[in-house]
Parts: C-alpha cells; structure tokens; sequence
C-alpha cells in the first residue's frame, strides 16, 4: 500500500447541520431541528462509506453538504487535503473542485430535466466546464453510454421515454460527465424495481473500479449498502453510533442500534418464520429536542440510568475484543462505537462470549448478495 | 448544436419519435371550437395587418356624406363626419391588436422576470416583491390605469405601457410558485451541483418547464389587455382620435338616436371586440389541455 493510497479523499470533521423553526407572533428563531449533529468520517480513495440508518437520521443532508447543496452550520469538509469553506472565496477554483464532487440522485424520474433530449442534457454540462468541445462532444457521450451500458439511440430522446432503471444509468452518465473523484450516491436504488436495483449495484461498482471513484452511498436497505461499501456508518439521530469496516460491522454489530437494524432484516426462509425477532419498540426520538445522554437510550433494551445522562463518544473497539479483527487490512476502518454499556459487557467477558448477531441474520443478508450476483449475471 | 443532427439517433420503428410540438398540435386540434377561433383570428390579424392594402379609403379622411348606411361604395357605411367605417375598423383592429399583444409582451416580462428573481431565491427578495405585488393587485384596477392616464397624458404607447404595467402580478404569482416547485427538482440539483452558472439554470433549466402556464396565461392577459383597452378608449382616456381603435369606435356611438336608428355604427367594432376576445380564451383553453404533460395522447 502505498502512501498516497492512505490519504484520505474527503474528510468531514464534526459536521453539524441544524435548520431553524420560525414561529411566534413576530418571526424568530424559536428552536433548530438538529439533523446532523456532530459527524465525523474520512473516506481513503477509491473506497466507498455506506451511510445507514431510519429515515430523518440526516444521513441524506450529510450527502447534501458534501456536494455543497447545503452549507454545513458547523464543522470543515476537506477534499483531497484542501478544506472546502477555505476556498470558497475563490470563485473559479470552487467551481473546478465541485465538478470532481458529484451526485446522483434518489429519485431518476425528477433528475433529468423533462423538456430537453438526452444530448442535451448530458453535453451541456460538459461544454460548460470545457471537459469536451463541441466536435468532439458527442464522441465522449458515446463513451459515456457505453460505460453505462445504454445504446446511442437513446440521444435523441426525453426522459419520459425511459424506465426508472434506464433514467438512474442516464442520470449516473450525468454524474460521471464531468470526470468526478467522488460521487454522493442518495438512494439510488430505493426507487427502483428490485430486480432493477441488482443491476444498477453491479454498475456502480463496476465503474467505481474501472474509474477509482471513491463513493458515499447512503441507504436504508441493509443488502444493498454491505454489497457495494468497504466501511459502514450507522447513523442514529444525527450521530454516527457505529463505524467500521462493513464486514466487521454487518458480523459483529456492537450498538444495540446496529444490531436492531440488523435484526429486522427479513429473513427468506419459512422455516424460520416463527423464530421470534426482537423488534425495536417506540418511535425515533425528536431531532429538535433530542433525548438527554445517548439518544437511543429511550428505546434501547440495555439502557442503564447513566445512558440518559451522558453523551457517549464514538470508542474504539480494541483489537483483542474482535476475534477475526480486520484491523491490519486497512489501519484507517477502525471499529468504533458509541455505547460504552456494551463496551464493557465486552471487556467483562471478552473470552466468552463475543457480541454476535444471529447466525441466521447474517446468512440472509449474504445470501441476498448472491441472488444479487446471480440476478445480474 | 452543430455535429448532432437532431433526428439521427431517432428509432424509426418507436412509437415515440413525434415532437413535444406535433404532440402538442395533435390534442390542440381535438378543440373543434379551439380550431375554428384559431382560424378566425388568422383571418383577423391577416386583415389588419394588411389594412393598408385593403382598406378601400384612407381611415382619417372625410370620404362620403354623413352617417351614410351600409351601401355598395361604403360596405359598412359612414361615421358621423362622413369616414369609411371598413376602412376605420381595419386600422383600429390594428391599433387594438397592437395595444394588447404590446402589453402582454410588457407585463409577461415583467411578471416572469420578477417571479423567477422572488422563486428562486427566496427570503428578502421574495418578500420585498411579492408584497409590491400584492400591492399593486390590491389597487382597483380601472381606477390605477385611468389615474395613470390622466397623469401620462393618453396615447397610443402610453396606453401600452400603462396597460403592461398593470397586468404583470398575475403572471409573477405564477411564476413564482412554479419555481418553487422547480427549485426542489433532482434535475435543478443537479444543475447547481455540476457548477453551472445562474443563468443556465434559470432560463435553461426552469424557465422551459414554466413556459407552458405561462403562455396559457399570456392568451387571458392578451383578452383583457384589448378589452381594457377598448373600455378605456370608450371612456376617452384611451387611444385618442382621429387615430380608430375598436374602443373609440364605440365612444363616438354613445347617443341614443346612433343605438337606435345607426347600428352600422356600434355593431361591427363591438362585434369584432367579442370574436376577438371569445377566440382568444378558446384558444388558451385548447392551449392549457395541449400542453398539461399529463394530459395522455
């Protein structure tokens, strides 16, 4: 490995987001709805962080920030070593760096503009930023249709013509135009068919490997986020609870979140049907006044008194608690977790018994990465 | 857009390579009523374009006896003072199409211009110009133009610019809360998170998906701007004589003998003022069911 290698791409350092709620008889700011609260990851090059969590955990508006569609409130996001709020005086060389920034979208049916030709939309912003040039623009976007694998026919035509499927690989060829380092991708499956969604995965990860893009893919569904993500965070109410290298997290959860999550992975096997699952009890907790001390202790069925009075920090998961430790494979994915009660249940019995999810979990979240693979192929 | 033609990646055999265009002709021409007003008003604007050609007197010269009824030498007979009305009725539709498409020009402008600046970027912006906007809404509107015209002093591009600058709020409320909506799109998103420049993203991007409503719109404003003008000129703060407009028209018609015992007077501009108007909505309501994106095959 080399030393380049081990810089990391983006680094964000306690990221905070909070939006005012106006009220009262005359305008003012009478309280913040907190959806990022102090977030802090890196992401080393060509390697991609899987952002999970409830919906409204802010995971989608940390995405947001990274292609600077929001301003953070508080906290840097660093691209490559150089701290985007520092250069944003600098008009011209903001706008080089937020073309190497880019997104794609949940929703395929809203992302392409409904009154222009596919040619249109997929040039326009290529001239702009003289990445192509008119005679040979058409050139680059027949290359780009082919790494997205869409026929050149389609040029001519509106997005109204096209399958949700069909829209999200225009919409990654979008992406993929202004030769960007890192794509913010927010959903992009969650609004497709699921045999669909196979494809679209195998995409993404073929051209995060023919082209070392370095991705943020945000998600809800489990499968999907361990099948393309070399590290995983689990997010929680505006605070990352869990993170670490995905296999490490996905086989050995820590958070009693993670392991709810995990838990409530339905599992395509009848024999198993009747197999009682502990599901989580209770709504999450309010993001404009959260929970005192940990904000999962309201629902969480190891809290202790002291959960409700401090904020637990993310915490490394020492090496020797993890049996088959991913530790040396990449120094920069350390375990880490935000639940000290489970921490030291760890330490406590740390040759006995080491924090599994069920076996049975586990296996359904694997297999349905096969039936991924096989559905692709 | 030199190399790329536009029709040569078009799959011949789908079912999909019509026009937004032809698509939008195709339901258009489904309004029967909407059809036959569009033709109608053709033949209108036709005539008064080409009123110098065919008008068979000149409009301000005294060219008969008075109050002469339709005969073969004067079609639709005379005025008061001895005028061809055929003549006058083709150059006042001049002059009344003129005054209501110029307004509309000035206000849609105006309205979409403000409403584009208030949707997009919100806050101060938006309130500053919605408030003048309600403003000026708020004003009795017959009232604000015939102050504005006792102020200016009345004429043909006066009437114009007043008229323009009264109707404008309609189409900013429009477009403003389309914008809204747009602003919100993936693909606007998009837009800003590739670095593409305001302009692009205003006038390529959101523009284009408002155009629709705002031309529906356009077809009402352009109806009430010939109306509007018409009732001002019969009020005679409008386009002043000799210079004919379909309303000063109607002014020198006001006594009772003229109603009574002169038809030819009153009855071809007023009439004229109805077809106009009448084929104006018509059309507008054919546009609106054309262009809604939703509105199937």
């Amino acid at each position: 490995m080399t030393d380049a290698k081990n810089i990391p791409l983006i680094e964000v350092h306690n990221l905070k987001k909070y939006y005012p709620i106006k009220g009262g008889v005359i305008t003012h700011t009478t309280g913040h709805i907190k959806a990022v609260d102090g977030v802090s990851f890196s992401i080393p090059k060509g390697q991609t962080l899987g952002l999970v969590g409830e919906s409204g955990c802010g995971k989608s508006t940390i995405g947001r920030q990274l292609v600077g569609l929001e301003t953070p409130t508080e906290g840097t996001i660093c691209y490559n070593g150089c701290d985007l709020a520092a250069i944003k005086k600098d008009k011209k060389q903001l706008r080089q760096i937020r073309t190497k920034l880019q997104m794609v979208f949940q929703d395929p049916y809203s992302s392409l503009n409904p009154r222009k030709h596919i040619f249109e939309i997929l040039s326009q912003p290529m001239l702009y930023h003289h990445i192509s040039t008119k005679a040979s623009v058409e050139q680059d976007i027949l290359k780009l249709l082919d790494m997205v694998g869409l026929p050149k026919t389609v040029l001519g035509r509106y997005p109204h013509e096209f399958s949700g499927g069909q829209r999200q690989r225009i919409a990654i060829a979008k992406a993929l135009s202004l030769n960007p380092e890192f794509i913010v991708c927010d959903e992009p499956v969650s609004a497709l068919d699921v045999s669909i969604q196979a494809q679209i995965l195998n995409l993404l990860k073929e051209l995060q490997k023919e082209l070392g893009l370095t991705l943020l893919f945000v998600g809800h569904g489990l499968g999907a986020v361990n099948y393309v993500s070399d590290q995983i965070a689990v997010m929680y109410l505006g605070k990352i609870v869990e993170i670490g290298a995905a296999k490490e997290v996905f086989r050995h959860p820590v958070h009693p979140y993670t392991k709810a999550l995990l838990e409530a992975v339905p599992i395509p096997d009848t024999a198993q049907k009747d197999k009682e699952r502990r599901l989580l009890q209770g709504e999450i907790g309010s993001n404009t006044n959260p929970p005192a001390g940990c904000r999962f202790h309201n629902r969480c069925p190891y809290a202790a008194e002291r959960c409700a009075q401090e904020m637990p920090e993310l915490m490394e998961i020492s090496s020797r608690l993890q049996p088959e430790t991913s530790a040396n494979e990449n120094p920069r994915c350390t375990h880490k977790t935000a639940c000290p009660i489970m921490l030291e249940n760890m330490r406590n019995t740390k040759d006995s018994t080491i924090p599994k999810m069920t076996q049975s979990t586990a296996d359904s979240v694997a297999t349905e990465n096969i039936q991924e693979e096989e559905a692709h192929g | 857009m030199g190399i790329f033609r536009k029709n040569q990646y078009k799959n011949k055999n789908s079912l999909h390579n019509e026009s937004y265009l032809q698509t939008v002709w195709r339901r258009f021409k489904r309004h029967r009523l909407a059809a036959v007003s569009l033709i109608v008003l053709a033949v209108i604007i036709g005539a008064a374009l080409l009123a110098p050609v065919i008008a068979p007197y000149d409009p301000t010269a005294i060219v008969g006896g008075f109050s002469q009824p339709p005969s073969w030498k004067f079609w639709l007979g005379t005025d008061q003072i001895g005028r061809d009305m055929l003549s006058r009725l083709l150059y006042a539709t001049r002059i009344s199409l003129l005054v209501g498409v110029m307004a509309t020009l000035i206000s849609t402008l105006i309205g979409v211009l403000l409403g584009l600046i208030a949707g997009y970027f919100g806050g101060i912006a938006d309130m500053v110009i919605m408030r003048f906007t309600d403003m000026v809404m708020s004003f009795p509107y017959i009232l604000l133009v015939l102050v504005a015209a006792a102020i200016f002093s009345p004429g043909l591009w006066n009437i114009i610019l007043i008229l323009g600058f009264v109707d404008w709020p309609g189409v900013a409320r429009l477009v403003r809360s389309n914008v809204l909506n747009l602003r919100e799109t993936n693909f606007v998103k998009g837009d800003i998170v590739a670095g593409m420049p305001l302009r692009h993203i205003l006038f390529s991007e959101i523009l284009p998906n408002t155009a629709a409503p705002i031309l529906v719109y356009a077809t009402s404003v352009l109806a009430l701007s010939i109306l509007d003008e018409a009732a001002l000129s019969f009020l005679g703060q409008g386009v002043q004589p000799p210079t004919p407009s379909l309303g000063n028209m109607l002014n020198g018609a006001q006594s009772l003998t003229v109603l009574t015992s002169q038809p030819w007077l009153w009855i071809p501009p007023g009439l004229l003022i109805v077809v106009i108007v009448m084929s104006i909505n018509f059309i507008g309501d054919a546009l609106r069911d054309a262009l809604d994106p939703n509105g199937g095959r």
